[in-house]
């Protein structure tokens, strides 16, 4: 049986991010080296982007046949494009 | 005979007085099981959704479904679990004519994760999530634009 979950999106007029604990990043077995420097972060959170860092933490933190749910999170004046940068994965070292 | 299941159908959106007496006389042939208000016209303005207790299969009648898109009408048709088939909705945007439907787990939007890994999906599915969380108020006038998608 499908174990239910919910993916939580913030969303601005040009793009959506999930949303994350760090904690629920790192149980996923990743690090910051897998994800775009478009995702970005602020204290405990973590947005990931949606054309591709989601999806990343998304296949690595769940199994293919689990069911997610979508809910949107009020931004609230809080846009995570005004939070710091997270993410290395093709930045030039 | 399939399955049953209870629906609810949530109009929005901006259309003429004309349109929405069509409407109003087509959701009348659907006999809806609870609204509220005193009369339908009234449940719809101020309540903008009606319930359907038992419906074959969870589906949105052919004969609504058109007379919702010819209206101009925004629309949510949600049903729910029927067994042999799990709830979903139907999301329909007369301002680009597209439709959406997906599963649904406990009344939200829901993808297998798999779906998940293809990014157009993701992003066709938030679409949609915005949509619901900005659902249109139905307005209903003479001096409103038809929100009838261009074909």
């Amino acid at each position: 049986m499908s174990k239910p979950t919910t993916l939580n999106w913030r969303t601005d007029p040009g793009h959506e991010w999930l949303i994350v604990s760090r904690a629920e990043f790192a149980d996923a077995g990743l690090s910051e080296s897998d994800i775009s420097p478009y995702s970005y972060q602020k204290g405990d959170l973590l947005a990931l982007e949606e054309d591709l860092d989601a999806g990343v933490y998304i296949t690595a933190r769940f199994s293919e046949d689990e069911i997610a749910a979508l809910r949107h999170e009020e931004t609230a004046g809080d846009n995570p494009r005004n939070w710091s940068g997270f993410g290395t994965k093709g930045r030039a070292a | 005979m399939g399955d049953r299941t209870h629906c609810t159908l949530m109009i929005g959106g901006e259309i003429t007085e004309d349109a929405f007496a069509d409407l109003v006389e087509a959701l009348s042939i659907e006999d809806p099981d609870d609204f509220d208000g005193p009369t339908l016209e009234e449940a719809l303005l101020t309540a903008n959704h009606v319930e359907f207790r038992e419906v074959n299969g969870g589906a949105l009648s052919d004969d609504l479904d058109k007379a919702l898109i010819a209206a101009g009408a925004a629309f949510r048709w949600s049903w729910g679990d029927g067994g042999s088939y799990g709830p979903g909705v139907t999301l329909y945007d007369p301002k680009t004519g597209e439709r959406g439907d997906y599963g649904t787990l406990d009344g939200e939007i829901a993808l297998r994760v798999a779906d998940t890994e293809n990014p157009d999906v993701l992003r066709h599915a938030n679409r949609w999530l915005n949509f619901e969380r900005e659902f249109p108020a139905l307005v209903v006038g003479n001096d409103v634009e038809s929100g009838e998608a261009a074909q």
